[in-house]
């Protein structure tokens, strides 16, 4: 039981930042525009975050900072994309080379250094509730930062006049500039913002979960968001079950030895992967009709 | 109406280049309020370009707009709307993917001063379309006689008077032909009628006093056309400024007021429509004077060349004699298919006959079965519910010896990046490859210049990388392939569909004499395209056969009723679900 | 002349992505000319350089093969890091099947493309069969791969005489590829050059070639005149994944001569980069993996020389590929606009004279 607790409290805390991924993606590819650079961004927040909190000490600026760096690398991919009219898949990859080399290169005199954690949120009544009380409810403050920005996702998305904005934008833009939506603007908007909670969701990796920086530390966990956009079919609240599941998968393997399994933990790390190209497959096998903005398709082409 | 009729909006020498080419070249025209009037002109004249320039979406490189005498210049189509021009563009101006209500909030918010964030509750109104109240502009079309001289002061000045005006109007939403369209529809789940009114409609409830149609009429049987340029003169009438823009010249003469022709994007013509009559206008369009164009309605109207009518009148002869003895090629008895997708409504106990040396035309709808059907005939495995598919004598399932020319070379049937040689040799597998051996480039090399010189292929360099051909010479490189190829069956969608007048004959001239083994089967939205090439038509709607007309029926008249007939009598339940009920498979 | 335009376009790329890697050299307070020069200068400037440079060309070129193959039939191949590994993987079991006999380099070449191409056929079917994205599959299945060359050096395949470090047992002499001019370097340079060369005409002379190029322009086309569109997707990637499997063999067998964790220095993703940067154009392959070949060894010796972070040549590459797309979209744009300005000039031309 005890274990169980620790192994969901893990598993929030471990998704946490592909939620926070995932959500940047659903929003630059609802407006239109696939970002492929989202584990270059991640990288860059990481490593800024980490800069940042251990020149100044303070981590509220750490994450600020974090979140910045994702958002220039996004707005460095609209820019391309949108003005001056590069491929959006080949830009993207570019800008993921581009921001991991330069994570790894500006981040290799801090690699190793010890990291603070993040504050959390601790109701002292509310965490003597057994079983859900430290996983769920003693979580740090970007944990429900995430959440809260799911939902404020979803309800500007389709609750609001910019929701539609940006939903005219990504399902056909040519008519859309015809309506008088500022399409350009509409996208800068969308993928800078949405590299920004890149950003932040490697700010959490370094500060929240693993408390160091390293060469690498995203391991991929950027292609797995674009991947789950794809199975919460480009819908911020489905966001949060596919960010949480694979966050367990990763506590499962954290945790593995612990929980008596003794599979090596080599083997063990490859199944958040597997399991998500398993969930790739069964999303293409169930939807017969896709939910993909249509612009975004026409991209993949 | 006033004698002295107003400007509503004017061009006065517009240029605008293209890259190789000018769209348009020092055009000025004068749009009037109160009239409906026709801009004419052939595929790739340059209408188009004007269209997209009064809707703000080019600016011209040279000239400049007037609105109401005062020139402006469009910086974007939002402006544009702002100042009281809509546009409905060939191509759809509504998202597919969004709902019609979302399309029309779209619309509704240029109407609106500032943007703001409202909730999107759209609601149903008893008479149809219609924004809420909230989102909507107040304003109603006034009539013309308090539209004094200068129309863009009136505007202005009705955006101040948020609550005078018709109170009765003012909460009756706008509605076209007495359709009632739920707005939670996805817009690629209506017919084209019902886009159209929606397209129309959501302009009507914003600032618009100047609406620009690019080929309103394109996918619309005769009788909904009529019906639509009924509505268009009552607009035209309570002072609305409309500028049609076509190429089907019987029906345009008959309702426009005022006719503007442009030929290689230049104005060659401008007149009032006491002057114009038919053959004038086509003269004018074609920029040659030919003595034998056609006066009656319904034989080759398309067709607008002698030779045309003559070949057309032989083929038909022709028919009569052969149909004594038919020689059958595929038949389809009692074909049920399964329902594959939302929009497309599956086959339904249809029989279906094809014999060779006939040219069979298929008229429906979009989500009318008729993809199903040609598919069937392409070979492809559909799942049948029932019934039974055979193909007579030796022919196979196989691809081959069938041909397929679909509707747009750009997206399917050539690749741009290839050389001419190249597409033209797609289908002959054997030329493609062992480019070392001398003998099997020389035989490509042949085979390349007999069909470059055979077609009329302009240019005629073989290495031209395909996409840099105009439009009519990329069909024809299409029409080159196919028909080398199929012995058998040829299938082709849209045949003619966006051609000049000079490619679109030479396109029904080859399919009309086609050699004797070869069955042709065509489907075509344009009704008229039809009629010059078919002996036969086959008409579908909902999946089941609902007309068959062959030699003499075989007119616009007869078709469109069929079609419209067919979509009437299933009923007014149009609850967006695309093909409607179907008692067969589901 | 298209031809030079392109070497054009590459060099002024390659300036501006040495200027974006001087602006980071600066932030850390190294000075960039002197970073530069060297390099430049281990990369190319002796014959050990060069011999290094040529060896790190091998897997290079094979993986950037890897991506181009794919690429003409609109696949995105990332996929060439674990593609090498499984090569790896592949040479290594090969050898513990047949041993020290004559067989052995047949059968060790033979393991790593086989394992190469399974790996790559993994997404081909996924896409083939439910339309998965390849470019996700390709990259996830490289975090799995390195994990499993993990596993297996620290687990059933390590050296019990490595006394604990994790790496598999030494090749036999007879395994390991005879070095030459007295470097690193190995034969293994010149066969990847003919590969390539024959891939080259396959693709240019070949029915096979237009067709598969064909499913990369116009997959509509291809499917309406019959061409199996979706076995060339499958094809081509395991075509690629073979070749990035012999890219492992040629890393067990000339370079490293065992199977250990570091086996690849990101080979596959460079070559991803040199594929992209040559777009279908051929010819630019196999100087674009010199170029960046050179700057990963050199890379690799400066950060043990004078602690440069290995990732400056990421940084380099991907400003490199970046600032290649960006000359090549500005010279097309440039183009129209020059294109219009003519038809204006000429119309301007005509009413004067009226």
């Amino acid at each position: 039981m005890e274990l169980t607790g620790l192994i969901l409290g893990s598993a929030i805390a471990a998704g946490t930042p592909v939620l926070l991924a995932i959500l940047g993606e659903i929003l630059a590819q609802r407006s239109g525009i696939v970002n492929l650079g989202l584990e270059g961004a991640m990288a860059l927040g990481a490593m800024t975050t980490a800069w940042v909190q251990l020149a100044t000490g303070s981590t509220v600026l750490a994450l600020i900072a974090g979140s910045i760096a994702g958002a220039l690398l996004g707005l460095t991919h609209a820019t391309l994309t949108v003005v001056a009219r590069i491929q959006v898949l080949a830009s993207g990859l570019c800008l993921f080379f581009v921001g991991k080399g330069l994570a790894g290169f500006w981040g290799a005199p801090i690699v190793g250094r010890p990291l603070p954690g993040l504050p959390s949120l601790r109701l002292t009544v509310l965490n003597e509730i057994p079983f859900l009380g430290p996983a769920i409810l003693s979580q740090d403050i970007v944990v429900y930062l995430a959440i809260a920005i799911a939902a404020v996702m979803w309800w500007v998305l389709f609750r609001t006049n910019l929701g539609l904005l940006i939903q005219a934008s990504g399902e056909n833009a040519e008519v859309a500039r015809a309506e008088g939506v500022p399409v350009v603007r509409i996208r800068l908007l969308c993928v800078t913002v949405g590299a920004s909670l890149a950003g932040l969701a490697g700010a959490h990796i370094v500060l929240g979960f693993s408390h160091t920086w390293l060469d690498g530390i995203i391991a991929g966990r950027g292609w797995v968001a674009i991947g789950l956009v794809i199975l919460a079919r480009w819908n911020p609240i489905y966001a949060l079950p596919c960010a949480y599941v694979f966050g367990g998968l990763i506590a499962i393997q954290l945790n593995a030895q612990a929980a008596g399994i003794s599979i090596s933990p080599y083997l063990l790390s490859m199944l958040p992967y597997i399991v998500t190209i398993a969930a790739l497959t069964a999303a293409h096998l169930w939807s017969k009709r896709t939910a993909m903005p249509a612009e975004v398709a026409n991209a993949e082409q | 109406m006033t004698e002295r009729k107003a400007i509503a909006v004017a061009l006065r020498g517009v240029t605008k280049a293209y890259p190789g080419a000018l769209a348009c070249e020092k055009v000025t025209a004068e749009f009037y309020w109160g009239e409906i009037h026709a801009l004419l002109g052939e595929n790739g004249a340059g209408k188009s370009t004007i269209v997209k320039i009064l809707g703000g979406i080019l600016s011209p490189d040279r000239g400049h707009l007037e609105i109401g005498g005062e020139v402006v210049s469009l910086a974007n189509p939002r402006y544009a709307r702002a100042l009281g021009i809509g546009v409905v563009h060939q191509a759809g101006s509504l998202i597919d993917t969004l709902t019609v209500g979302q399309n029309l909030r779209l619309a509704g918010r240029l109407g609106a001063a500032t943007a703001r964030l409202l909730p999107a509750q759209f609601s149903v109104h008893e008479q149809g379309i219609g924004l809420p109240r909230e989102i909507r502009p107040d304003r109603s079309p006034t009539e013309v006689d308090s539209l004094d001289e200068r129309p863009c002061e009136h505007l202005r000045a009705t955006s101040d008077e948020a609550d005078s005006g018709d109170g009765d109007s003012r909460g009756r939403p706008e509605f076209l032909g007495g359709t009632r369209i739920a707005s939670n529809v996805l817009v690629r789940d209506l017919s084209p009628h019902q886009r159209r009114l929606v397209e129309i409609g959501r302009l009507l409830t914003s600032d618009v006093r100047i609406l620009v149609l690019d080929e309103p009429t394109s996918a619309l049987t005769p009788q909904e056309s009529e019906g639509l340029f009924e509505e268009l003169r009552s607009l035209a009438n309570r002072g609305y400024a409309i500028v049609v823009v076509s190429h089907k010249l019987p029906e345009i003469t008959k309702h426009a007021d005022r006719f503007t022709v442009i030929r290689k994007g230049r104005v060659v013509g401008r007149l009032e429509r006491a002057k114009a009559n038919s053959k004038h206008l086509a003269e004018l369009i074609l920029g040659r004077k030919d003595s034998a164009l056609p006066e009656c309605e319904d034989l080759a109207q398309t067709a607008w060349s002698s030779t045309g009518v003559t070949t057309r009148l032989a083929r038909r002869r022709h028919w009569h004699e052969s149909t004594n003895s038919p020689r059958p090629l595929l038949r389809l008895k009692g074909v049920s298919t399964v329902r594959e997708s939302p929009h497309e409504a599956p086959l339904c106990g249809v029989d279906f006959e094809l014999n060779r040396d006939e040219i069979v035309g298929i008229a429906g709808r979009a989500g009318s079965g008729a993809t199903a059907l040609l598919r069937l005939i392409y070979g492809e495995s559909v799942r049948l519910e029932q019934g039974n598919v055979e193909w007579v004598g030796a022919v196979q399932k196989h691809r081959h010896t069938i041909g397929f020319m679909p509707a747009d070379p750009h997206a399917a049937g050539l690749v741009g990046d290839l050389t001419i040689a190249e597409n033209l040799a797609l289908r002959q597998r054997k030329l493609l490859g062992h480019a070392w051996r001398k003998s099997r480039r020389d035989s490509a090399t042949a085979f390349v210049g007999r069909l470059i010189e055979d077609y009329d292929i302009r240019p005629t360099n073989p290495g031209e990388k395909a996409r840099n051909l105009s439009g009519g010479n990329m069909r024809k490189v299409l029409l080159a392939r196919e028909m080398e190829y199929a012995a058998d069956l040829l299938l082709a969608v849209n045949p003619t569909a966006g051609l000049d007048i000079a490619s679109a004959e030479f396109v029904r001239q080859r399919i009309l004499q086609q050699p004797e083994s070869r069955c042709t089967v065509v489907y075509s939205e344009d009704v008229d395209e039809l009629c010059a090439l078919c002996d036969r038509v086959v008409v579908l709607s909902r999946g089941r056969v609902v007309g068959e007309l062959s030699g003499e029926q075989v007119t616009r008249q007869a078709i469109g009723l069929a079609l419209t007939e067919a979509s009437h009598s299933d009923g007014a339940s149009q609850d967006g679900k695309g093909g409607g009920q179907s008692l067969c498979a589901d | 002349m298209r031809r030079l335009i392109s070497i054009a376009n590459l060099l002024f790329a390659l300036v501006l992505a040495l200027a974006g890697l001087s602006l980071a050299l600066l932030l850390v307070g190294r000075r960039p000319d002197t970073t530069i020069i060297s390099l430049f200068d281990a990369a190319f400037g002796s014959r050990l350089g060069l011999s290094e440079t040529l060896l790190r060309t091998v897997p290079v070129l094979l993986c950037a093969l890897a991506a181009a193959i794919p690429a003409q039939s609109g696949q995105i191949n990332i996929g060439g890091e674990g593609q090498l590994h499984l090569g790896a993987i592949g040479t290594v079991l090969a050898l513990s099947l047949v041993g020290n006999s004559g067989l052995m380099v047949s059968t060790m070449v033979l393991g790593a493309i086989l394992l190469g191409g399974m790996w790559a056929a993994i997404p081909g079917v996924l896409r083939m069969r439910f339309g998965v994205n390849e470019a996700l599959v390709t990259l996830f299945l490289n975090y799995v791969a390195i994990s499993l060359v993990q596993y297996l050096v620290h687990g059933p395949m390590r050296d019990p005489a490595s006394h604990g470090w994790p790496m598999s047992e030494p090749l036999p002499p007879a395994a390991i590829l005879t070095p030459i001019f007295g470097t690193r370097l190995h034969w293994g340079v010149l066969l990847v050059l003919v590969v390539a060369l024959v891939i080259v005409a396959v693709m240019r002379l070949t029915r096979t070639g237009v067709e598969l190029r064909t499913v990369g322009l116009n997959v509509r086309t291809a499917s309406l005149v019959g061409i199996p569109v979706r076995w060339y997707w499958f094809g081509s990637l395991v075509c690629g994944g073979m070749l990035a499997g012999l890219a492992g063999y040629y890393e067990i067998a000339g370079v490293q001569h065992r199977l250990r964790t570091d086996i690849s220095l990101g080979f596959g993703y460079s070559g991803f980069l040199v594929a992209w940067m040559c777009r279908g154009q051929f010819w630019l392959l196999f100087p674009l993996s010199v170029l960046v070949s050179g700057l990963i060894s050199s890379a690799d010796s400066l950060q043990i020389m004078s602690g440069l972070p290995a990732a400056s040549a990421d940084v380099v590459q991907g400003l490199l590929l970046l600032f290649v797309l960006l000359g090549q979209s500005s010279l097309a744009k440039w183009e129209q606009v020059r294109a219009v300005r003519q038809v204006l000039q000429r119309e301007r031309k005509y009413s004067s004279w009226n």
